[in-house]
């Protein structure tokens, strides 16, 4: 065998030695450091008070328990001066944790959001301020949409179980406000029994609606049982114009118990840009789910933490339902 | 068309204003004198004159000279190079016959003053590989491959460990255009990336061009890969293959009429498949006497060239080129059981089964027809006529019940392509004054269809039937072409190549037409040594839509510019050419900018498996910047040929709609990238090789923290005011792509041991990819681990590396 042969061979051989040490494929990598933060979460409704929830995060390789919510001392604040403490939510057993030894009573720790008593106004900016022990102090800042304007005229239908809204609304250029267009029909359960039938409170829920307008079409991805139910549009869809279109709908029934006697409301609602975006990411893409996709940081507009405080600002137009047009139960909707 | 009328009558009218316009021409074809092919990228140099010609893609020159005899020097690496004086009164034709050193075991290389070096041509960004550098160097799984050669040359990296994707300074791999034979291939990717389609026995030559690339090309972005096959011994037949452990390749050449036609074909299968069915029919079968399942799975992809060569005489060629490659992947599985059916005659026993099945195929066809004559010793001609089909389905299928009375079936199908047919007209003329003008100009029509979903399904009781067919529109688009190129010399030390290409892009109601010059310069500054410049403009108007994990899926979706608009690009560089005295050592430092606009990306959440009707709705667009310097030396003796290349880069992305509008790294950014090789022949019977590589770490996103979500997912302003649906995990990260993974790292080393060298080798080749065992991520994970100390478990990142040291023989034969 030639010199530079061997040389060559020897070579090889010490890689493959100096290669053949480890043959399992995972390697570990660094990650980076991880601090805890305050994680705030509000829409601020124009004319509703504000509800917050505050919690902190974790580490997302840590396995600690799930993130609850934080005692926090929460201030809303308008135009940088305070105009609202917000008090404290319930409190609940900690059921993580062993009963105290003496009463066998759970420990009880904050469950839910804090809430505001005085109410948010369209066109005010807004800031959500929180203190809590052992974080640092978060806050975010948004300035609630100004009430859209909206108007909505019934229109006759030829379908006794259609009916027809024409809804007209009107966007004032660069505001770059987005909206979401939806139908409520107020839920009205009832309990019959011996003593006779019992409602419980009511509540508002989107119905299934139709419309041929090209925009709304263009625009509605989330179609629901071959009708739409809640849609979104981007700020260009609407910028400047005042826009006319029909939208119908039909009675459904949500459940045996729904009496279907409830209201119509068309609600439009103006939403920043936040708002729209966290739900278009959500809804539409999958968000984590989806293992073909780039990982997704959702819009935050929290200084010092996570979260969002965003804003949301409605003009709605309800419509009693005439009793005649009520349909019999089991009735396909159109 | 009017320019090209114009430039071609300018190169066949006499031109008496100059005196050089009345010197001869001396034109020919440059050809193995073994194999009878031609040489494409052999030089032809006249030493007294400091001018040369170089073969164009069809091995033919055109070189002016003074009406003189004229001392002509005509070389090629790895071949013998040949002086001659030809008289050159009158136009002369002077074909040349090389001969290989494969013949004599003498390589010649590079001659003093001959124009390959780098120097002397203005062009940057541009290297060239023969198919003999392809096939030594050491390869992964033993598999000769022509992108993963080119990915160690500078300025170049592939995806991740171990594909064959193609990320040309910075650029992704849409914006490179990849020629086989001069038809585009949209999908050069074997076996998920791991391969590319290029059988490396019948490449010839292969050649990168970078930067501004020349105006005869276009379409694309950033730069050019053009792959040659070779056309096929006119001499004598020959076969020669390979066995290796993934798949064995086998050619056939020879002549069809002795020196005026001649054939290649080639084929390449895996058969993993194959060697596995006869485990799998045993595994099945037992497992069918116990009434168990049964399972058929399909996993293999092959490829076929073929091309024939015909010269009915010596100013005329006519060739075709066929290829054809697929890549097949899926199961299905059986699973068989009784069930009892009752009726008004009672019940009885019933034998139906279960089936699941699912399929990922993918493949490629393209042809081109060609003819090229010699219109005159200035003039050379050539015809093309293209055509190729992409194609890409994957799908799913689950019926419950078969051959009962109540089966049900779901099957899901998603498919994708793009087809295109072309032509084109392509002059080279030696115009004299120093200009050797190209001219040329066609059309391409494309089909796009970027995505259809065909969904079944059938419950027999309930008589329910759905068969639907989701974004199944085909769009069309027509490109029309023309360019012209100049390279003109300046006397002795200034040699510039101008170029202007004129695209009109048309799809539907859009029309983008594009003006794109390009521009390089060549001075030398002293002997061996010269500074070049180069600048283009560049549009694109494709898209390829990416996955994230951007592991060059054939997933990827290829979409036309229509309302989202065309890429458009800018490139500059500048920099330094020189070479040794001997011409063994050429060297080039380059630095470059680019500037990319138009650029997509899916939308923040959305993948290629979000349901749409078009396309548009889930892709956002942005803008990217890439600046680098290149270093790249190579070396070539008798025995050693070597190269080392360096890439300082940094490369990034804008989108507004992504990452909050910041600027972010674009994943394949690596600041540092070194690459060397080097192919030795050790003695007679003995080859051997090694590659070096290292670079930064891929910039990849992490999750930073966890927080629980807010109540936006349900469609109800009240519960979005009121915080209802609170509590959903939300992950943050950190900025996009705004982490490094660890540095990439590998040694490849090969060897050849030949039993009989020369036309008909028979050799045994040894090849160690990742000799080091260095763990590469290909990918990264989430994974849980339990600490030792205090028994709690706990998360942690894990990358996963898919090729440990792996050693693989094959045996190369030839007769």
């Amino acid at each position: 065998m030639p010199l530079p042969l061997r040389r060559w061979l020897a070579v090889a051989a010490l890689a493959l030695a100096l290669g053949a040490c480890d043959f399992t494929p995972v390697l570990d990598i660094e990650t980076p450091a991880y601090e805890p933060v305050a994680v705030l979460q509000a829409v601020l409704a124009a004319d509703s008070v504000a509800t917050v929830w505050v919690s902190e995060s974790r580490d997302p390789y840590g396995r600690s328990a799930p993130a609850r919510e934080r005692a926090a001392t929460v201030t809303l604040l308008r135009d940088g001066r305070p105009v609202d403490v917000l008090a404290p939510g319930d409190r609940c057993p900690d059921y993580d944790r062993p009963p105290n030894p003496e009463t066998g009573l759970f420990e009880t720790v904050p469950c839910g959001p804090h809430r505001g008593a005085v109410p948010v106004e369209a066109g005010g900016t807004y800031t959500v301020r929180a203190e809590v022990e052992g974080l640092p102090d978060v806050e975010g800042t948004v300035t609630v949409p100004a009430r859209p304007s909206l108007a909505v005229v019934e229109e006759a239908s030829a379908d006794e179980r259609e009916r027809r809204f024409r809804v007209t609304l009107t966007d004032p250029a660069g505001r770059g406000d987005r909206y979401a267009l939806s139908v409520l029909r107020t839920y009205v359960t009832q309990s019959c029994g011996d003593e006779g039938c019992v409602e419980f409170e009511a509540q508002r829920f989107p119905t299934t609606f139709t419309t041929n307008d090209p925009t709304l079409l263009a625009a509605a991805r989330d179609v629901f049982d071959n009708g739409l139910r809640f849609v979104t549009f981007p700020d260009e869809t609407f910028d400047g114009d005042a826009r006319s279109f029909v939208v119908m709908t039909s009675q459904e029934r949500y459940s045996y118990g729904d009496s279907g006697q409830g209201a119509l409301t068309v609600q439009l609602a103006a939403l920043v840009e936040d708002v729209y975006d966290i739900y278009q990411i959500t809804y539409f893409g999958g968000g984590d789910d989806n293992p073909f996709a780039e990982p997704v940081n959702l819009p935050s507009n929290v200084v010092g933490g996570y979260g969002l405080v965003g804003a949301v600002s409605v003009a709605e137009v309800a419509f009693e339902p005439p009793r005649a047009r009520v349909v019999p139960l089991g009735a396909p909707a159109r | 068309m009017a320019l090209l009328l114009g430039a071609l009558l300018w190169a066949l009218a006499p031109s008496a204003a100059s005196p050089e316009a009345s010197a001869a021409v001396v034109s020919g074809v440059v050809t193995d004198a073994e194999t009878g092919e031609v040489l494409i990228g052999a030089t032809v140099y006249a030493p007294a004159l400091r001018r040369g010609a170089v073969t164009n893609a069809y091995g033919f020159y055109s070189l002016p000279v003074p009406a003189d005899s004229v001392r002509l020097r005509v070389s090629y690496v790895g071949y013998a190079s040949r002086e001659a004086t030809v008289d050159a009164r009158v136009d002369v034709r002077f074909d040349v016959a090389l001969s290989g050193a494969a013949l004599d075991e003498v390589v010649v290389e590079a001659d003093e003053g001959a124009p390959a070096r780098p120097e002397d041509t203005p062009q940057m960004g541009q290297v060239a590989l023969t198919g003999r550098d392809v096939r030594s160097v050491p390869a992964l799984l033993g598999e000769a491959d022509v992108l993963k050669a080119v990915q160690l040359l500078p300025g170049v990296r592939g995806g991740a460990e171990g594909t064959a994707g193609l990320y040309v300074r910075g650029g992704s791999p849409d914006q490179t255009l990849i020629l086989l034979d001069g038809t585009p291939v949209y999908n050069a990717n074997h076996l998920f990336g791991f391969l590319s389609t290029f059988n490396g026995d019948a490449v010839s030559r292969v050649e990168l061009t970078k930067g501004a690339y020349p105006a005869r090309f276009g379409g694309r972005l950033g730069s050019v890969l053009d792959v040659r096959l070779r056309d096929g011994d006119t001499e004598r037949h020959r076969v020669q293959g390979q066995v290796g452990i993934l798949s064995t390749r086998l050619l056939a050449e020879g002549p069809i009429a002795s020196g005026t036609a001649s054939y290649l074909v080639s084929g390449r299968r895996t058969y993993i498949d194959v060697v596995a069915a006869p485990f799998i029919a045993q595994a099945n079968r037992e497992s069918a006497e116990n009434g168990g399942e049964t399972v058929d799975p399909r996993a293999y992809f092959y490829d076929l060239n073929a091309k024939v060569n015909w010269q009915p005489t010596e100013r005329d060629r006519v060739y075709l080129s066929l290829y054809g490659g697929a890549d097949v992947f899926g199961f299905e599985a059986v699973d068989p059981y009784e069930t009892t059916v009752c009726g008004a005659d009672g019940c009885v026993r019933t034998e139906v089964e279960d089936v699941t099945g699912g399929g990922l195929d993918w493949g490629n066809l393209t042809g081109a027809l060609r003819y090229t004559r010699v219109l005159s010793p200035r003039a050379f001609a050539a015809v093309t006529l293209t055509a190729s089909d992409y194609s890409f389905d994957v799908g799913a299928s689950v019926e419950e019940g078969r051959g009962g009375e109540d089966p049900a079936l779901a099957r899901v199908r998603y498919s994708s392509g793009i087809r295109d047919l072309g032509a084109r007209l392509d002059l080279d003329l030696a115009a004299g004054r120093g200009h050797t003008v190209r001219v040329g100009g066609g059309a391409t029509l494309h089909r796009f269809t970027p995505g259809a979903l065909s969904l079944r399904g059938e419950l027999a009781r309930e008589g329910i039937a759905i068969d639907t067919l989701l974004g199944a529109s085909r769009t069309l688009g027509v490109d029309v072409v023309a360019y012209v190129e100049d390279q003109w010399r300046l006397g002795e030390r200034v040699e510039l190549g101008l170029g202007l290409h004129g695209a009109v892009y048309t799809t539907g109601d859009y029309v983008y037409p594009s003006l794109e010059p390009r521009a390089s310069a060549s001075v030398q500054v002293r002997d061996r040594l010269a500074v070049k410049a180069s600048a283009a403009i560049t549009q694109q108007p494709i898209h390829l839509l990416t996955t994230g994990a951007g592991l060059g899926l054939p997933a990827d979706l290829w979409v036309p510019a229509d309302s989202i608009g065309p890429q458009r690009g800018a490139q500059v560089a500048l920099g330094l050419a020189g070479s040794s005295r001997s011409g063994r050592t050429t060297w080039t430092v380059e630095g470059y900018w680019r500037d990319m606009r138009g650029l997509v990306a899916y939308r923040e959440g959305a993948a290629f498996t979000t349901p749409f009707d078009d396309w548009q709705e889930l892709v956002v667009t942005g803008d990217g910047t890439s600046r680098g310097l290149e270093v790249f030396v190579r070396h070539r003796t008798e025995r050693l040929t070597t190269w080392l290349g360096y890439t300082l880069a940094k490369t990034d992305r804008q989108f507004d709609a992504l990452n909050g509008g910041e600027r972010f790294p674009f994943r394949y950014d690596r600041r540092h990238d070194l690459s060397t090789v080097a192919l030795y022949r050790l003695s007679r019977k003995l080859d051997v090789s090694a590659a070096v590589v290292y670079g930064t770490g891929d910039a990849v996103t992490l999750p930073v923290a966890e927080y629980r979500g807010s109540g936006l997912t349900s469609g109800r302003i009240e519960d979005w005011v009121r915080g209802d649906g609170y509590g959903g995990r939300v992950t943050a990260y950190s900025a996009r792509n705004g982490f490094r993974l660890p540095a990439y790292a590998r040694l490849d080393l090969g060897a050849t041991l030949y039993f009989r060298r020369g036309p008909r080798p028979h050799a045994l080749a040894l090849n160690v990819y990742n000799a080091t065992n260095r763990k590469n991520p290909f990918l990264t994970m989430i994974d849980g681990v339990q600490d030792e100390a205090t028994g709690q478990y706990r998360d942690r990142l894990i990358g996963v590396a898919l090729f440990p040291i792996l050693p693989t023989l094959s045996y190369q034969f030839a007769f």
